[in-house]
């Protein structure tokens, strides 16, 4: 089961993909740039002579770029077995996926405490919801660029790390026979499954914003 | 042509009833519903149908075949697995123990089987026929297979078998409860050729003397002794007349609870550990303790198709009685059948195995961490009664005796897990063309090897002698010039083959029949207090646990600056670098979880905190608009 719905979300998402790049006609150069951009940014922000400028700043950033890294290594190497294998993570996978991890939860710590206070809603926040009824309603207000959604995005991803870190860990001490081990293994995997769609709602949002073409089309249909 | 089609028919429907009746069953076959075990008072039976009366003379052997067909169906019993070994058409299952022939004189042990096992040998490839293969190895057989079967008795030994008499399934040797049945009497008579007077000689209340190995091909058996060859004592019979009552029946104390030493005489394992070297400090199988039988487990029907146990049994995709005897079946259940619960049979507690990630069940048989002997930083010695006629009288009982055999080791099976092994490594004399390494027949090897290298002192132990290149080559050498071997004449031993140059260098190289054999061991099961796994995660996951980093000796007779010893984790199929890291991070993973469990009730205090400020907020922006919308109003 956990198999099917894990492809299907992968299958989903790359049909996104292919969607995007059909429909939006997607510039390659132009995610190239923006990659390239990204890479840099943090290489700058690795430097102490950049952290030194906004010192807080780029921590901040630092630490979600981290997050980022690590969860996309702990993603590949627990799908990797999972959906084209057809069998549990084992061997160097596996060892990898552990080494990984607990970097990944101090990670996720220092980013949860380093953005919280950024990603807190606010009467904006309320507003928004409210233009979403509008626009239910047929009005076009320019919501593309608010900050709604990566907010909810951030607490939900924190809100479902919590299951999927503890399931393994108490997994780890002798609490649990074989049916407990295999209710927190499914914890874990039904929890990161949630994790990775977050993330990927998320990778669409971004790469919606990120779409020139879009906008130029938006002031099209606005013409 | 149309008679032909006539006569064929005829015969056919004529045949038809016996062909049909050999598989029905007999009177003692089909139980009635009683519980109790029939008494066998039954009068005794020659192989030529005849009873036995104590007036005769000679006296003759009773046939266990004859005796016990009165009333229970040969035919379908000698399909059994103790007995089809021979049968092309058995299922030859998951690669068990080979008969090993051993031969100091000659450096040589090579695993034979009449079945269909990987890296095991036919023995007519070593020239072994029927007749010297069951001699050899027949002491720990319970007789049948290709020892009775004539189609498997070649013409030149026509004369020998009709001495030495055919070797039928002997059902004392499992089913006789009685205290003075004595296995290696059996043993003792099948290494002297007297195949027809062993099961009489085991029995308990019959004694067999004389040796048939010494008789002539042209003995009669009913002729008694040979006036020219006085010295010679043919076998004879000597019954326990107080045994026989009046209708000249005898009381078999058959039964089919068969006692656990019935089973050690063929499958006892002796451990040489120097750390252990009295008997008591071993323990016996856990089930064997908690008062069960093996064939409480090993069950089988009239067929005697014997329950291995393994979870790859190729019944266990029909069978759910098959399947619940497994292990897992047994402890946890198969999860197929779910009309009636199958698991738990005879009591067996459902283990918790608090802490153990699944990915262990799927990855390891329940054998790696429960059977054999607890691993050490190096797999020691065994020895099997199998391979080295352990229980006989004259056993050489020198823990050097060959065949060199060791465990455990942890090896992939077929299905892809992982299971404890025993393990050996054939040494044996062979001839090479390209990359085909066959074995050279025995009279060849033995003639030429036994000469050269059957001197040297070390023989005394039944130990192999410590070989020098020089011996090597100068065997290969004598292979070569002697006529008797036409391909390249080699020596494979320690995992690799070796043989001579045209300059005559001594060459050697890796190969594939070098290989050593492994079969998996499945006892004797330990608690689950002393089963890997209970001193938690160290017990195989350390940087220097025998189950990854344990040393695998390679057993050779060759001189030892040439042998090396393996890793475990070359029959783990790992890598032993990315093991090694595995393991490692063991040893900081305890801080690693409680690091992990800091930061994540951090994480928690975050949301929590972030999660009441929000629900603050919700309700001071709910007010808000509430007296916004007062206000308007």
């Amino acid at each position: 089961m956990y198999r099917i719905l894990l492809s299907l979300v992968i299958i989903i998402f790359i049909i996104r993909l292919i969607w995007i790049y059909r429909s939006e006609k997607w510039d390659f150069n132009r995610l190239k740039n923006i990659f390239i951009q990204e890479i840099s940014q943090f290489y700058k922000r690795l430097m102490m002579s950049e952290f030194k400028i906004d010192f807080y700043k780029n921590l901040r950033y630092f630490f979600i770029s981290i997050s980022v890294i690590l969860f996309i290594i702990l993603a590949l190497t627990g799908i990797i077995p999972v959906v084209f294998l057809g069998e549990q993570m084992s061997g160097l996978l596996l060892i990898i996926h552990v080494t990984i991890a607990p970097f990944f939860v101090v990670a996720l710590m220092l980013t949860a405490i380093f953005w919280a206070h950024f990603q807190q809603f606010d009467h904006s926040d309320f507003i928004y919801v409210k233009y979403l009824r509008i626009k239910k309603e047929g009005q076009n207000p320019d919501i593309n660029l608010h900050n709604f959604w990566p907010k909810v995005y951030f607490w939900l991803f924190l809100t479902f790390s919590v299951p999927a870190i503890l399931s393994m860990i108490f997994s780890m001490f002798p609490y649990f026979g074989t049916e407990g081990q295999i209710t927190m293994l499914n914890i874990h995997r039904y929890s990161t499954l949630v994790l990775l769609i977050i993330v990927l709602f998320y990778t669409n949002l971004k790469w919606q914003r990120s779409i020139p073409f879009r906008k130029a089309k938006g002031v099209e249909r606005g013409a | 042509m149309n008679h032909l089609y006539k006569h064929a028919l005829i015969i056919i429907m004529l045949s038809g009833p016996i062909l049909l009746s050999a598989q029905d069953e007999n009177i003692g076959d089909i139980s009635d519903g009683s519980r109790t075990t029939p008494v066998h008072v039954i009068k005794l039976i020659d192989q030529d149908s005849s009873v036995i009366w104590l007036d005769e003379s000679p006296l003759m052997p009773f046939s266990t075949k004859k005796t016990c067909e009165a009333c229970h169906n040969y035919q379908i019993i000698s399909t059994g697995w103790h007995f089809n070994a021979g049968d092309s058409s058995a299922v030859s299952g998951r690669p068990g123990q080979p008969w090993i022939y051993a031969d100091p004189y000659s450096a040589t042990q090579i695993p034979l089987s009449l079945r269909d096992w990987p890296g095991t040998f036919k023995p007519e490839q070593i020239g072994m026929n029927n007749f010297s293969f069951i001699a050899t190895f027949g002491r720990h057989m319970p007789g049948g297979g290709v020892g009775e079967k004539e189609e498997s008795q070649s013409l030149d030994m026509y004369w020998r078998w009709q001495v030495s008499g055919e070797f039928e399934i002997n059902c004392l040797s499992c089913h006789d409860a009685e205290r003075s049945h004595d296995q290696s009497l059996y043993a003792v008579q099948v290494m002297r050729e007297n195949f027809r007077w062993a099961a009489t000689a085991s029995s308990g209340f019959a004694s067999v003397q004389g040796t048939a190995k010494d008789l002539p091909d042209t003995y009669d058996i009913y002729s008694g002794t040979l006036p020219d060859q006085p010295q010679i004592i043919p076998p004879q019979v000597t019954y326990q007349l107080q045994r026989f009552n009046k209708k000249s029946e005898v009381f078999f104390d058959i039964t089919r609870k068969i006692p656990v030493d019935r089973c050690y005489f063929c499958h006892s394992t002796k451990s040489i550990d120097p750390e252990k070297q009295e008997r008591w400090e071993y323990d016996e199988d856990v089930h064997l303790k908690a008062g069960m039988l093996c064939v409480d487990c090993h069950r089988h029907g009239l067929d005697h198709q014997m329950i291995r146990g393994y979870e790859l049994n190729e019944k266990l995709n029909t069978n759910d009685a098959v399947s619940s005897l497994t292990c897992q079946g047994c402890h946890l259940g198969s999860g197929e059948s779910d009309n009636v619960p199958l698991t738990g049979r005879s009591g067996a507690p459902r283990p918790v195995h608090a802490g153990i990630p699944p990915i262990h069940f799927e990855k390891l048989t329940c054998t790696t961490c429960h059977s054999g002997n607890w691993p050490k930083d190096e797999a020691v010695s065994i020895k099997t009664s199998m391979a080295h006629a352990l229980g006989l009288p004259k056993t050489n009982k020198s823990d050097y005796a060959l065949p060199h055999i060791i465990s455990p080791i942890f090896a992939e099976q077929a299905d892809g897990k992982i299971a404890p092994h025993n393990l050996f490594w054939p040494s044996y004399w062979a001839e090479m063309q390209g990359d085909t390494v066959l074995p050279l027949k025995q009279e060849v090897f033995l003639s030429v090897a036994r000469k050269i290298i059957g001197y040297i002192d070390s023989l005394a132990t039944g130990d192999w002698p410590q070989l020098a290149d020089s011996h090597l080559v100068k065997v290969l050498d004598s292979l070569m010039v002697s006529g008797l071997v036409s391909k390249t004449p080699v020596y494979v031993s320690g995992g690799e083959i070796f043989f001579l140059d045209d300059n005559k260098n001594l060459l050697q190289q890796q190969h594939k029949a070098a290989a050593p054999y492994l079969w998996p061991v499945a006892h004797d099961v330990r608690p689950a207090a002393q089963s890997l796994g209970i001193r938690e995660c160290n017990d195989c996951h350390s940087t220097n646990s025998p189950f990854y980093f344990g040393k695998v000796s390679i057993q050779t007779p060759l001189q030892m600056d040439r042998v090396e010893k393996q890793s475990m984790t070359e029959y783990l199929d790992q890598n032993v670098v990315a093991a090694w890291v595995f393991s490692f991070s063991f040893l900081f993973r305890p801080w690693l979880k409680y690091l992990i469990l800091f930061s994540s009730l951090i994480i928690f205090a975050v949301l929590l905190l972030y999660g009441f400020r929000g629900l603050a907020k919700v309700i001071s922006i709910i007010s808000t608009e509430s007296q916004t919308q007062n206000k308007e109003r």
